[in-house]
């Protein structure tokens, strides 16, 4: 509860990030990261400040996932720094990390997109009391956004691919996140769902005010972006 | 984190369902238990009444037990009525109440005793009096409720103990009180005086009336001495010293007929024979004659010794076996105007001494039979206890069971969650939270197991008592509520969380973005 309170206390003051200019959403600083004696990122640096959309683009095994790895907490950087809002995830551990992931980031992974066991509207609750609570109103706000109102009451077995992906990214961003991720949000999608879903992205995230950075593989997708980075492992040093 | 628990076990209704079920059959198999073995015990203690010994005809001792003081059995048979007397006589006894079964009111059997018999059970009046003539009766409070008897009303018992036997249309009943609810087995009798029961078979004991009305009517136990010294004096069986060692004499062949058996021991005579001249001494006390006292001893002993080597018998008391075998020898003579009773419900005086003599009194001198209803209830328990012992650790294996059912059912759900419990893991939820959610399945699923066992176990007990007369005789209440099922939940709770902590540790130690890696 102790935990559950502070958060919430940090959350009323943290979502201050979206208007404290004074810290990049995302700064990437010479991260390294070695998996299977394989230095997959190597002095990699990356600067995202506030609103701004951005295409993380390379082929598969070119560090894409593991980037986004390390930029949400779930790995450890072997050198290198990774802050949020001007919190060092990178340096954080446990609980500590758990609460700069919950305050800052939204993930949309490119597979599991909602809780199997709750409803969308269910799943949007829940990431708001996660993220640190809120008024109901805006996650029914989100998923009238998303165009989901009619199907809130659906578990995620009973929508289609696409349903899912939009009640995703109104689970992603109820609790108002700085940074808002997406992994391989059109892997095996036609052109005209591609365009849709990216353009879904970009009005929630635009909607929001909140900062989107996209790791695909999908080069369709570079139109529709401020910024694009080209990932490759010999580009994988590469600073912007 | 609990709604999304619950939505998991929700969205996993049938699995949730049968384990609930497993752990509620095992539950309420093991409430039924114990609240049978817990309330029969009680039912049995409270019921004994603090007797200390029941004296009835030959038969199983276990069966006069159940008969007299719990009304749960047919009675082994019929004593003379005054037998009453032999018992009231020894020092040791305190108390000797008769009872007389063998009818019934639409099932509710119809006891014949006297008042001290509701002093047993501390049953007070609520409404009405007590009764005080033949044909009057009282009723217990379950009996007024049950069969919506009021005061006043008149009814005819049917012989038996069940309700099929024919009716004493001669000899109807009014009801004249009620009892207030004691808890005991009073609850359920209709009471009334012996020489009502007497009547209703048509036994007129007129010829004798003094005598019956104070064995079988009065409530006064000083005025039943009073009239048992009359009768004897009418009788011809005044203890006069040397009438009596006449009557022993031309009673021989009765001695013989009961103690030939023991006729050779004679270290053990001896012993038995201190007893009662301690007895007898204390009974002349009783009545007054302390003059010739040890006159009395060294005739006495002189008597025995006399018949001893004379006759070849031992005779293991001075007066009372010789006064049993008079009385037995004027019972069957007048065996068609002797009234008889069914049982006698005795408390001693002095427990040692009592326990000591009177049973041995009884089981070596007279016809009847001694059973001591702790050992009788003891060895009713025991023979039980093998049996809900059994079905006790049927029962706990089923728990077991259920927890293992929990166990492979969230161990699997650990399996099949791993991407939405990454997933919340993404969504801010920490370590801690997805153990909790694991956690809380198990003790939910574990804790309504409990909930529907324990309700289950109540109604089933409730069902039962209501199809079984014999769980209603033996007034197991189904809506009692024992501590020990509190320690019976929280049994089956640390199964649930015993269940569930492997699968939720597994769940904790996912690396999250090992776990995210090989679902995309």
């Amino acid at each position: 509860m102790n935990e559950r309170s502070n958060i919430e206390s940090d959350s009323s003051q943290q979502k201050g990030c979206n208007v404290d200019h004074s810290h990049p959403v995302l700064s990437v600083n010479a991260l390294r990261h070695v998996y299977a004696d394989r230095a997959v990122l190597d002095g990699f640096s990356l600067t995202l400040n506030r609103g701004e959309h951005t295409l993380l683009l390379g082929p598969s095994g070119s560090g894409k996932t593991t980037l986004i790895n390390l930029i949400c907490g779930l790995l450890t950087p072997d050198d290198g720094d990774i802050t949020i809002c001007g919190e060092a995830i990178s340096k954080a551990k446990g609980a500590q990390r758990d609460n700069i992931r919950r305050r800052h980031i939204g993930l949309v992974p490119q597979q599991v997109r909602l809780v199997s066991a709750l409803t969308v509207r269910e799943n949007v609750r829940l990431a708001q009391k996660l993220g640190g609570g809120g008024d109901q109103q805006r996650a029914e706000d989100l998923i009238e956004q998303v165009g989901l109102s009619e199907r809130a009451h659906a578990k995620p077995r009973q929508l289609s691919q696409g349903e899912a992906q939009r009640g995703a990214i109104a689970r992603a961003l109820v609790a108002k996140p700085a940074l808002l991720i997406a992994d391989e949000p059109t892997a095996a999608l036609d052109d005209a769902n591609a365009e849709r879903v990216a353009k879904l992205f970009l009005d929630a995230a635009k909607a929001q005010g909140t900062t989107l950075l996209i790791a695909t593989h999908d080069a369709r997708l570079r139109p529709h972006v401020t910024k694009t980075i080209n990932l490759t492992p010999s580009e994988a040093s590469h600073a912007c | 984190m609990l709604g999304l628990t619950f939505a998991y076990l929700r969205d996993r209704a049938l699995t949730t369902t049968l384990n609930v079920l497993l752990l509620g059959l095992a539950t309420a198999t093991l409430v039924i238990l114990l609240l049978f073995s817990s309330q029969l015990g009680e039912r049995l203690s409270r019921d004994a009444a603090g007797i200390d010994l029941v004296v009835g005809a030959k038969g199983s001792p276990l069966q006069l037990i159940l008969s007299s003081l719990y009304q749960i059995d047919a009675p082994t048979g019929n004593i003379p009525q005054d037998t009453m007397a032999l018992l009231e006589r020894q020092p040791s006894v305190d108390v000797a109440i008769p009872i007389a079964l063998g009818d019934n009111f639409r099932g509710v059997r119809i006891v014949g005793t006297e008042p001290r018999y509701l002093d047993l059970y501390d049953a007070k009046i609520a409404e009405g009096q007590i009764f005080s003539k033949p044909s009057e009766v009282v009723i217990g409070s379950d009996v007024a409720r049950k069969l919506g008897m009021e005061l006043g009303q008149r009814f005819v018992g049917s012989h038996g103990l069940g309700d099929a036997g024919a009716k004493h249309d001669h000899a109807p009943f009014m009801v004249v009180g009620i009892l207030r609810p004691t808890g005991g087995v009073v609850d359920r009798l209709i009471v009334t005086s012996i020489k009502s029961v007497w009547e209703a078979h048509g036994i007129h004991y007129d010829g004798d009336g003094d005598h019956h009305d104070g064995h079988g009517v009065h409530d006064n136990h000083d005025e039943d001495h009073q009239d048992q010294g009359h009768h004897k004096e009418e009788g011809g069986e005044d203890h006069d010293h040397d009438e009596h060692n006449g009557k022993h004499q031309d009673d021989e062949h009765h001695q013989d007929e009961h103690h030939d058996d023991e006729a050779a021991d004679h270290d053990q005579h001896d012993g038995e024979h201190a007893d009662h001249d301690d007895l007898h001494d204390d009974e002349h006390h009783d009545k007054g004659h302390d003059d010739g006292v040890s006159d009395h001893d060294d005739d006495h002993h002189a008597s025995v010794e006399k018949h001893a080597h004379e006759r070849d018998v031992v005779s293991r008391d001075d007066g009372v076996g010789e006064e049993m075998a008079s009385k037995d020898t004027k019972l069957h003579d007048e065996k068609e105007l002797q009234p008889e009773i069914s049982a006698l419900l005795v408390k001693y005086r002095n427990a040692a001494l009592g326990a000591t003599q009177v049973p041995r009194l009884i089981n070596r001198q007279t016809d009847y039979q001694a059973a001591v209803p702790a050992v009788e209830t003891a060895r009713l328990l025991s023979l039980l206890g093998v049996g809900i012992d059994s079905v006790r650790l049927f029962a706990w294996l089923l728990a077991l069971t259920g927890g293992l059912a929990i166990f492979i059912a969230l161990l699997n759900a650990a399996t099949a969650r791993e991407g939405d419990l990454a997933l919340l893991r993404l969504m801010g939820a920490s370590r801690e939270d997805v153990f909790r959610v694991i956690m809380l399945e198990g003790l939910i699923t574990a804790a309504a197991g409990g909930v529907v066992g324990i309700l289950t176990g109540h109604i089933a007990l409730g069902v039962a008592a209501s199809q079984f007369d014999q769980l209603a005789d033996l007034g197991i209440s189904p809506l009692k509520m024992l501590p020990g099922e509190l320690f019976l939940l929280l049994a089956i709770l640390t199964i649930g969380v015993i269940s569930a902590v492997i699968p939720a540790i597994r769940v904790f130690r996912n690396d999250l973005a090992e776990t995210l890696a090989r679902l995309t």
